[in-house]
Protein backbone atom coordinates (compact mmCIF):
# COMPACT_ATOMS: atom_id res chain seq x y z
CA UNK A 1 0.00 0.00 0.00
CA UNK A 2 1.36 3.37 -0.96
CA UNK A 3 2.29 5.91 1.65
CA UNK A 4 2.51 9.67 1.56
CA UNK A 5 5.94 10.77 0.42
CA UNK A 6 7.57 13.28 -1.93
CA UNK A 7 6.24 13.34 -5.47
CA UNK A 8 3.00 11.59 -4.62
CA UNK A 9 -0.46 12.93 -5.35
CA UNK A 10 -2.46 12.63 -2.17
CA UNK A 11 -6.26 12.70 -1.89
CA UNK A 12 -7.49 13.70 1.53
CA UNK A 13 -10.72 14.55 3.24
CA UNK A 14 -10.49 16.72 6.30
CA UNK A 15 -12.20 18.77 8.96
CA UNK A 16 -10.26 21.81 10.09
CA UNK A 17 -11.04 23.99 13.09
CA UNK A 18 -9.21 27.01 14.41
CA UNK A 19 -8.43 27.84 18.03
CA UNK A 20 -11.94 29.26 18.51
CA UNK A 21 -13.50 26.02 17.36
CA UNK A 22 -14.74 27.54 14.12
CA UNK A 23 -14.96 25.04 11.27
CA UNK A 24 -12.88 26.35 8.38
CA UNK A 25 -13.73 23.43 6.11
CA UNK A 26 -15.32 20.02 6.48
CA UNK A 27 -15.43 17.64 3.54
CA UNK A 28 -15.24 14.42 5.53
CA UNK A 29 -18.49 13.28 3.89
CA UNK A 30 -17.72 14.83 0.52
CA UNK A 31 -15.21 14.65 -2.27
CA UNK A 32 -11.51 14.70 -1.41
CA UNK A 33 -9.06 17.40 -2.31
CA UNK A 34 -5.82 16.54 -4.09
CA UNK A 35 -2.35 17.96 -3.59
CA UNK A 36 1.18 17.21 -4.65
CA UNK A 37 3.19 16.16 -1.61
CA UNK A 38 6.66 17.54 -0.97
CA UNK A 39 6.34 20.76 -2.89
CA UNK A 40 5.09 23.10 -0.20
CA UNK A 41 1.73 23.55 -1.90
CA UNK A 42 -0.17 23.00 1.36
CA UNK A 43 0.74 24.22 4.83
CA UNK A 44 4.27 22.92 5.41
CA UNK A 45 3.33 21.93 8.96
CA UNK A 46 0.43 19.81 7.74
CA UNK A 47 2.58 18.32 5.02
CA UNK A 48 5.09 17.22 7.66
CA UNK A 49 2.32 15.58 9.72
CA UNK A 50 0.98 13.68 6.71
CA UNK A 51 4.35 12.27 5.67
CA UNK A 52 4.35 8.49 5.87
CA UNK A 53 0.58 7.98 6.25
CA UNK A 54 -0.94 5.18 4.20
CA UNK A 55 -4.13 4.99 2.17
CA UNK A 56 -7.13 4.60 4.44
CA UNK A 57 -5.35 5.96 7.50
CA UNK A 58 -6.86 8.70 9.63
CA UNK A 59 -5.03 11.15 11.83
CA UNK A 60 -5.97 13.78 14.36
CA UNK A 61 -3.50 16.61 13.98
CA UNK A 62 -2.88 19.61 16.18
CA UNK A 63 -0.79 22.33 14.63
CA UNK A 64 0.65 25.16 16.69
CA UNK A 65 3.66 27.41 16.83
CA UNK A 66 4.58 25.76 20.13
CA UNK A 67 5.02 22.51 18.25
CA UNK A 68 7.62 24.22 16.10
CA UNK A 69 5.46 25.19 13.16
CA UNK A 70 6.47 28.77 12.60
CA UNK A 71 4.38 29.29 9.49
CA UNK A 72 1.07 29.38 11.35
CA UNK A 73 -0.99 32.37 12.40
CA UNK A 74 -3.30 30.36 14.68
CA UNK A 75 -3.69 26.90 16.19
CA UNK A 76 -5.54 24.31 14.18
CA UNK A 77 -7.20 20.97 14.88
CA UNK A 78 -7.43 18.87 11.75
CA UNK A 79 -8.94 15.44 11.30
CA UNK A 80 -7.57 13.96 8.09
CA UNK A 81 -8.51 10.83 6.18
CA UNK A 82 -6.11 9.73 3.44
CA UNK A 83 -8.22 8.34 0.61
CA UNK A 84 -5.65 7.71 -2.08
CA UNK A 85 -1.94 8.05 -2.74
CA UNK A 86 -0.33 7.67 -6.15
CA UNK A 87 2.93 8.64 -7.79
CA UNK A 88 2.79 12.00 -9.54
CA UNK A 89 3.42 12.09 -13.26
CA UNK A 90 6.39 14.03 -14.67
CA UNK A 91 3.96 16.61 -15.99
CA UNK A 92 2.41 17.07 -12.55
CA UNK A 93 5.83 17.39 -10.93
CA UNK A 94 6.91 19.97 -13.46
CA UNK A 95 3.74 22.01 -13.81
CA UNK A 96 2.01 21.46 -10.50
CA UNK A 97 -1.21 19.63 -9.84
CA UNK A 98 -3.89 22.27 -9.68
CA UNK A 99 -4.44 25.13 -12.09
CA UNK A 100 -2.23 28.07 -11.34
CA UNK A 101 -4.80 30.80 -11.62
CA UNK A 102 -2.65 33.76 -10.86
CA UNK A 103 -3.71 36.19 -8.20
CA UNK A 104 -1.33 38.67 -9.72
CA UNK A 105 -3.40 40.74 -12.04
CA UNK A 106 -1.26 41.57 -14.97
CA UNK A 107 2.12 41.32 -16.63
CA UNK A 108 4.41 43.99 -18.01
CA UNK A 109 1.96 45.01 -20.70
CA UNK A 110 -0.59 45.97 -18.11
CA UNK A 111 -2.99 43.23 -18.93
CA UNK A 112 -3.70 39.70 -17.79
CA UNK B 1 -7.27 26.36 -18.08
CA UNK B 2 -7.56 22.77 -19.21
CA UNK B 3 -11.25 22.68 -18.34
CA UNK B 4 -12.36 21.76 -21.86
CA UNK B 5 -13.64 25.12 -23.12
CA UNK B 6 -12.19 24.87 -26.61
CA UNK B 7 -13.45 21.33 -27.14
CA UNK B 8 -16.93 22.32 -26.00
CA UNK B 9 -16.92 25.39 -28.26
CA UNK B 10 -15.77 23.33 -31.22
CA UNK B 11 -18.45 20.68 -30.72
CA UNK B 12 -21.18 23.23 -30.01
CA UNK B 13 -20.20 25.12 -33.17
CA UNK B 14 -20.43 21.95 -35.23
CA UNK B 15 -23.84 21.18 -33.74
CA UNK B 16 -25.22 24.67 -34.45
CA UNK B 17 -23.75 24.79 -37.95
CA UNK B 18 -25.51 21.47 -38.55
CA UNK B 19 -28.78 23.26 -37.76
CA UNK B 20 -28.00 25.97 -40.28
CA UNK B 21 -26.95 28.58 -37.74
CA UNK B 22 -24.02 30.83 -38.66
CA UNK B 23 -21.38 30.46 -35.96
CA UNK B 24 -18.10 32.27 -35.33
CA UNK B 25 -15.42 31.91 -32.69
CA UNK B 26 -13.12 34.46 -31.10
CA UNK B 27 -10.04 33.10 -29.37
CA UNK B 28 -7.95 35.00 -26.88
CA UNK B 29 -4.55 34.58 -25.33
CA UNK B 30 -1.32 36.32 -24.55
CA UNK B 31 0.58 34.80 -27.43
CA UNK B 32 0.57 36.06 -30.98
CA UNK B 33 -0.17 32.80 -32.72
CA UNK B 34 -2.76 30.79 -30.90
CA UNK B 35 -3.07 27.03 -30.84
CA UNK B 36 -6.81 27.35 -30.22
CA UNK B 37 -7.24 29.34 -33.42
CA UNK B 38 -5.62 26.59 -35.45
CA UNK B 39 -7.76 23.99 -33.71
CA UNK B 40 -10.99 25.81 -34.59
CA UNK B 41 -9.86 26.81 -38.09
CA UNK B 42 -9.05 23.20 -38.78
CA UNK B 43 -12.76 22.45 -38.42
CA UNK B 44 -13.62 25.12 -40.99
CA UNK B 45 -15.33 27.39 -38.49
CA UNK B 46 -14.85 31.16 -38.92
CA UNK B 47 -12.44 32.26 -36.23
CA UNK B 48 -10.91 35.56 -35.20
CA UNK B 49 -8.47 36.21 -32.43
CA UNK B 50 -7.71 38.80 -29.80
CA UNK B 51 -4.05 38.47 -28.91
CA UNK B 52 -1.62 40.14 -26.50
CA UNK B 53 -3.92 40.27 -23.52
CA UNK B 54 -7.39 39.66 -22.23
CA UNK B 55 -10.71 40.93 -23.57
CA UNK B 56 -11.08 43.61 -20.90
CA UNK B 57 -7.90 45.45 -21.84
CA UNK B 58 -8.49 44.81 -25.55
CA UNK B 59 -12.19 45.60 -25.60
CA UNK B 60 -11.97 47.57 -28.83
CA UNK B 61 -10.25 44.67 -30.59
CA UNK B 62 -12.94 42.31 -29.31
CA UNK B 63 -15.64 44.70 -30.50
CA UNK B 64 -13.94 44.90 -33.90
CA UNK B 65 -13.77 41.15 -34.25
CA UNK B 66 -17.43 40.76 -33.33
CA UNK B 67 -18.32 43.33 -35.98
CA UNK B 68 -16.11 41.57 -38.53
CA UNK B 69 -17.75 38.21 -37.87
CA UNK B 70 -21.23 39.73 -38.09
CA UNK B 71 -20.51 41.68 -41.28
CA UNK B 72 -18.28 39.20 -43.09
CA UNK B 73 -19.94 35.93 -42.18
CA UNK B 74 -23.40 37.06 -41.07
CA UNK B 75 -22.67 35.31 -37.81
CA UNK B 76 -25.62 34.74 -35.49
CA UNK B 77 -23.83 33.07 -32.60
CA UNK B 78 -20.31 33.90 -31.46
CA UNK B 79 -18.35 31.91 -28.93
CA UNK B 80 -15.69 34.16 -27.40
CA UNK B 81 -13.22 32.19 -25.31
CA UNK B 82 -11.31 34.34 -22.86
CA UNK B 83 -7.93 33.54 -21.34
CA UNK B 84 -8.13 31.28 -18.31
CA UNK B 85 -6.99 33.93 -15.85
CA UNK B 86 -9.48 36.59 -16.91
CA UNK B 87 -11.99 37.87 -14.42
CA UNK B 88 -14.16 40.94 -13.82
CA UNK B 89 -15.84 40.12 -17.14
CA UNK B 90 -19.27 41.53 -16.29
CA UNK B 91 -18.02 45.04 -15.61
CA UNK B 92 -15.39 45.19 -18.33
CA UNK B 93 -16.89 43.19 -21.21
CA UNK B 94 -20.52 42.18 -20.75
CA UNK B 95 -21.91 45.51 -19.57
CA UNK B 96 -19.99 47.52 -22.20
CA UNK B 97 -21.35 45.15 -24.87
CA UNK B 98 -24.87 45.70 -23.54
CA UNK B 99 -24.32 49.44 -23.56
CA UNK B 100 -22.64 49.86 -26.95
CA UNK B 101 -24.00 46.89 -28.93
CA UNK B 102 -27.60 46.70 -27.94
CA UNK B 103 -28.38 44.01 -30.51
CA UNK B 104 -26.05 41.54 -28.81
CA UNK B 105 -27.18 39.21 -26.05
CA UNK B 106 -24.38 37.85 -23.90
CA UNK B 107 -24.22 34.75 -21.73
CA UNK B 108 -21.19 33.93 -19.61
CA UNK B 109 -20.40 30.24 -19.28
CA UNK B 110 -17.64 29.30 -16.88
CA UNK B 111 -16.10 25.86 -17.35
CA UNK B 112 -14.60 23.98 -14.45
CA UNK B 113 -12.93 20.60 -14.44
CA UNK B 114 -14.79 18.13 -12.22
CA UNK B 115 -11.45 16.70 -11.11
CA UNK B 116 -10.18 20.05 -9.92
CA UNK B 117 -13.31 21.72 -8.56
CA UNK B 118 -13.45 19.91 -5.16
CA UNK B 119 -9.87 20.93 -4.41
CA UNK B 120 -10.41 24.54 -5.42
CA UNK B 121 -13.66 24.89 -3.49
CA UNK B 122 -12.65 23.02 -0.36
CA UNK B 123 -8.88 23.33 -0.13
CA UNK B 124 -8.41 27.03 0.56
CA UNK B 125 -7.52 26.74 4.28
CA UNK B 126 -4.76 24.26 3.49
CA UNK B 127 -3.02 25.85 0.56
CA UNK B 128 -0.04 28.12 1.09
CA UNK B 129 -0.92 30.21 -1.96
CA UNK B 130 -4.29 31.82 -2.57
CA UNK B 131 -4.71 29.62 -5.62
CA UNK B 132 -8.46 29.59 -5.42
CA UNK B 133 -9.21 33.32 -5.22
CA UNK B 134 -9.51 34.17 -8.92
CA UNK B 135 -11.00 30.75 -9.60
CA UNK B 136 -13.88 31.47 -7.22
CA UNK B 137 -14.26 34.99 -8.58
CA UNK B 138 -14.63 33.57 -12.07
CA UNK B 139 -17.35 31.18 -10.91
CA UNK B 140 -19.18 34.08 -9.23
CA UNK B 141 -19.56 35.71 -12.63
CA UNK B 142 -21.03 32.69 -14.39
CA UNK B 143 -24.53 32.83 -15.86
CA UNK B 144 -24.05 29.15 -16.56
CA UNK B 145 -21.59 27.01 -14.65
CA UNK B 146 -20.44 23.96 -16.58
CA UNK B 147 -18.85 21.22 -14.50
CA UNK B 148 -17.01 19.41 -17.24
CA UNK B 149 -15.39 15.97 -17.50
CA UNK B 150 -18.02 14.29 -15.32
CA UNK B 151 -17.37 11.06 -17.21
CA UNK B 152 -14.29 10.69 -15.01
CA UNK B 153 -16.43 10.45 -11.85
CA UNK B 154 -18.04 7.36 -10.36
CA UNK B 155 -21.77 7.46 -9.59
CA UNK B 156 -21.09 8.08 -5.91
CA UNK B 157 -18.61 10.83 -6.73
CA UNK B 158 -21.08 12.40 -9.13
CA UNK B 159 -23.77 12.55 -6.42
CA UNK B 160 -21.27 14.13 -4.04
CA UNK B 161 -20.26 16.60 -6.74
CA UNK B 162 -23.86 17.69 -7.19
CA UNK B 163 -24.21 18.18 -3.43
CA UNK B 164 -20.97 20.18 -3.29
CA UNK B 165 -22.00 22.55 -6.08
CA UNK B 166 -25.49 22.94 -4.62
CA UNK B 167 -23.97 23.78 -1.23
CA UNK B 168 -21.43 26.29 -2.56
CA UNK B 169 -23.57 27.80 -5.36
CA UNK B 170 -27.23 27.20 -4.51
CA UNK B 171 -28.54 29.78 -7.00
CA UNK B 172 -26.25 29.05 -9.91
CA UNK B 173 -27.55 27.40 -13.08
CA UNK B 174 -25.23 24.43 -13.37
CA UNK B 175 -24.72 21.87 -16.10
CA UNK B 176 -22.79 18.67 -15.50
CA UNK B 177 -21.33 17.59 -18.77
CA UNK B 178 -18.79 15.76 -20.85
CA UNK B 179 -17.86 18.04 -23.74
CA UNK B 180 -17.07 15.06 -25.96
CA UNK B 181 -20.63 13.81 -25.58
CA UNK B 182 -23.20 15.02 -28.09
CA UNK B 183 -26.14 15.14 -25.67
CA UNK B 184 -24.10 17.18 -23.18
CA UNK B 185 -23.28 19.71 -25.87
CA UNK B 186 -26.94 19.89 -26.88
CA UNK B 187 -27.87 20.61 -23.26
CA UNK B 188 -25.36 23.43 -23.19
CA UNK B 189 -26.46 25.05 -26.45
CA UNK B 190 -30.09 24.73 -25.34
CA UNK B 191 -29.25 26.37 -22.01
CA UNK B 192 -27.45 29.16 -23.86
CA UNK B 193 -30.43 29.75 -26.14
CA UNK B 194 -32.93 29.59 -23.29
CA UNK B 195 -30.99 31.79 -20.93
CA UNK B 196 -33.00 34.80 -19.85
CA UNK B 197 -30.91 37.88 -19.38
CA UNK B 198 -31.23 39.09 -15.85
CA UNK B 199 -29.58 41.77 -13.80
CA UNK B 200 -25.95 41.02 -13.36
CA UNK B 201 -23.80 42.28 -10.53
CA UNK B 202 -20.30 43.38 -11.35
CA UNK B 203 -17.67 41.72 -9.23
CA UNK B 204 -16.53 43.50 -6.15
CA UNK B 205 -12.84 43.87 -6.82
CA UNK B 206 -11.17 46.86 -5.34
CA UNK B 207 -8.79 47.89 -8.10
CA UNK B 208 -7.30 50.62 -5.92
CA UNK B 209 -6.26 48.15 -3.29
CA UNK B 210 -5.71 45.11 -5.47
CA UNK B 211 -4.35 46.75 -8.59
CA UNK B 212 -2.23 49.44 -7.04
CA UNK B 213 -0.92 46.99 -4.47
CA UNK B 214 0.26 44.82 -7.32
CA UNK B 215 1.61 47.77 -9.25
CA UNK B 216 3.83 48.74 -6.33
CA UNK B 217 5.50 45.38 -6.46
CA UNK B 218 8.65 44.85 -8.43
CA UNK B 219 8.63 41.61 -10.36
CA UNK B 220 11.90 39.78 -10.69
CA UNK B 221 12.18 36.51 -12.57
CA UNK B 222 15.55 34.85 -12.82
CA UNK B 223 16.79 31.36 -13.57
CA UNK B 224 20.23 30.36 -12.34
CA UNK B 225 22.43 27.29 -12.45
CA UNK B 226 24.62 26.71 -9.42
CA UNK B 227 27.72 24.52 -9.84
CA UNK B 228 29.70 23.24 -6.87
CA UNK B 229 32.95 21.28 -6.76
CA UNK B 230 31.40 18.88 -4.27
CA UNK B 231 28.03 17.11 -4.26
CA UNK B 232 26.21 19.60 -2.05
CA UNK B 233 24.71 21.86 -4.71
CA UNK B 234 21.19 21.34 -3.38
CA UNK B 235 22.21 22.48 0.12
CA UNK B 236 24.09 25.46 -1.27
CA UNK B 237 21.08 26.40 -3.35
CA UNK B 238 18.80 26.22 -0.33
CA UNK B 239 21.25 28.34 1.65
CA UNK B 240 21.30 30.94 -1.13
CA UNK B 241 17.51 31.05 -1.10
CA UNK B 242 17.48 31.61 2.65
CA UNK B 243 20.10 34.35 2.30
CA UNK B 244 18.05 36.12 -0.35
CA UNK B 245 15.00 36.02 1.89
CA UNK B 246 17.05 37.33 4.83
CA UNK B 247 18.53 40.10 2.68
CA UNK B 248 15.04 41.25 1.71
CA UNK B 249 13.97 41.21 5.35
CA UNK B 250 17.09 43.10 6.39
CA UNK B 251 16.37 45.72 3.75
CA UNK B 252 12.84 45.94 5.22
CA UNK B 253 11.19 45.30 1.86
CA UNK B 254 7.64 44.01 1.93
CA UNK B 255 7.23 40.65 0.25
CA UNK B 256 4.29 39.95 -2.05
CA UNK B 257 5.64 36.53 -2.61
CA UNK B 258 8.97 34.87 -3.12
CA UNK B 259 8.87 31.60 -4.95
CA UNK B 260 11.73 29.32 -5.78
CA UNK B 261 11.84 26.09 -7.69
CA UNK B 262 15.03 24.19 -7.02
CA UNK B 263 15.89 21.15 -9.08
CA UNK B 264 19.02 19.01 -9.17
CA UNK B 265 17.63 16.70 -11.84
CA UNK B 266 16.37 14.16 -9.34
CA UNK B 267 14.94 16.08 -6.43
CA UNK B 268 12.74 19.12 -6.88
CA UNK B 269 11.37 21.45 -4.29
CA UNK B 270 9.16 24.49 -4.43
CA UNK B 271 9.87 27.01 -1.72
CA UNK B 272 7.48 29.84 -0.98
CA UNK B 273 7.72 32.85 1.25
CA UNK B 274 4.84 35.24 1.54
CA UNK B 275 4.20 38.28 3.68
CA UNK B 276 2.15 36.21 6.10
CA UNK B 277 4.15 33.04 6.39
CA UNK B 278 7.74 32.35 7.15
CA UNK B 279 8.82 29.61 4.85
CA UNK B 280 8.20 26.14 3.65
CA UNK B 281 11.75 24.93 3.60
CA UNK B 282 11.72 21.25 4.33
CA UNK B 283 15.49 20.80 4.24
CA UNK B 284 15.02 17.11 3.51
CA UNK B 285 17.77 16.60 1.01
CA UNK B 286 17.80 13.09 -0.32
CA UNK B 287 20.01 13.45 -3.36
CA UNK B 288 23.54 14.57 -4.04
CA UNK B 289 24.58 16.63 -6.99
CA UNK B 290 27.14 19.20 -8.04
CA UNK B 291 24.57 21.27 -9.94
CA UNK B 292 21.13 22.68 -9.24
CA UNK B 293 18.80 24.86 -11.27
CA UNK B 294 16.91 27.51 -9.33
CA UNK B 295 14.01 29.45 -10.77
CA UNK B 296 13.24 32.61 -8.84
CA UNK B 297 9.96 34.56 -8.95
CA UNK B 298 10.12 37.51 -6.59
CA UNK B 299 7.27 39.98 -6.07
CA UNK B 300 8.60 42.55 -3.66
CA UNK B 301 7.66 46.12 -2.83
CA UNK B 302 10.74 47.75 -4.25
CA UNK B 303 12.27 49.31 -7.31
CA UNK B 304 12.89 46.54 -9.89
CA UNK B 305 16.49 47.63 -10.46
CA UNK B 306 17.16 47.68 -6.73
CA UNK B 307 15.69 44.22 -6.27
CA UNK B 308 17.72 42.82 -9.14
CA UNK B 309 20.96 44.40 -7.83
CA UNK B 310 20.26 43.03 -4.38
CA UNK B 311 20.00 39.50 -5.72
CA UNK B 312 22.89 39.74 -8.17
CA UNK B 313 25.22 41.22 -5.52
CA UNK B 314 24.18 38.50 -3.11
CA UNK B 315 24.98 35.84 -5.70
CA UNK B 316 28.35 37.44 -6.44
CA UNK B 317 29.27 37.52 -2.75
CA UNK B 318 28.06 33.96 -2.26
CA UNK B 319 30.22 32.78 -5.16
CA UNK B 320 33.30 34.32 -3.57
CA UNK B 321 32.48 33.13 -0.08
CA UNK B 322 31.50 29.58 -0.94
CA UNK B 323 33.64 28.89 -3.97
CA UNK B 324 30.86 27.86 -6.30
CA UNK B 325 29.87 29.18 -9.70
CA UNK B 326 26.52 30.60 -10.69
CA UNK B 327 25.38 30.98 -14.29
CA UNK B 328 22.47 33.37 -14.69
CA UNK B 329 19.81 32.94 -17.38
CA UNK B 330 16.74 34.86 -18.45
CA UNK B 331 16.77 37.82 -16.04
CA UNK B 332 13.66 39.94 -16.13
CA UNK B 333 12.70 42.68 -13.71
CA UNK B 334 9.92 45.19 -14.11
CA UNK B 335 6.92 46.86 -12.55
CA UNK B 336 3.70 45.30 -13.73
CA UNK B 337 1.25 47.54 -15.44
CA UNK B 338 -1.86 48.54 -13.63
CA UNK B 339 -4.85 46.68 -15.06
CA UNK B 340 -6.30 48.93 -17.71
CA UNK B 341 -9.72 47.80 -18.81
CA UNK B 342 -11.08 50.03 -21.56
CA UNK B 343 -14.48 50.15 -19.83
CA UNK B 344 -15.56 49.24 -16.35
CA UNK B 345 -19.26 49.55 -15.64
CA UNK B 346 -20.28 48.77 -12.09
CA UNK B 347 -24.04 49.28 -12.14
Amino acid sequence: MMKVEDKTVVSIRYKMQNSKGEILEDNLNGLPINYLHGTGSILPSLEAELEGLKEGEEKQIFLSKEKGYKDLDDEFYIKVVVDCVRFATDKEIEGGLNPQVSDNYCGPEGCC
Amino acid sequence: MGSGKTTAILNASIELIGKGIQVGVITNDQGVELVDTRFIKHANIPVMEVTDGCFCCNYDKLDGQITALKDRDQTEVIFAESVGSCTDMIATVVKPLQKFNKDIETVITVFVDANVLPTMLQGAPLFADSVSYIYKKQIEEADLLVVNKIDSLSEVEFEKMKLLVKKKYPDKTTLFQNSLDESSIKNWTTALADFKIKTRDSLIIDYDIYGSGEAELAWLDLEIELFTSTDNAFEEGMALIREFHEAINTAKLTVGHLKFFIDDGIQQEKISFTAGSQSSLSGNRKTFSNKVDILINARVQSDPGHLESLLLNLIQEAEKKNGYKVVKKRPSSFKPGYPKPIHRILD
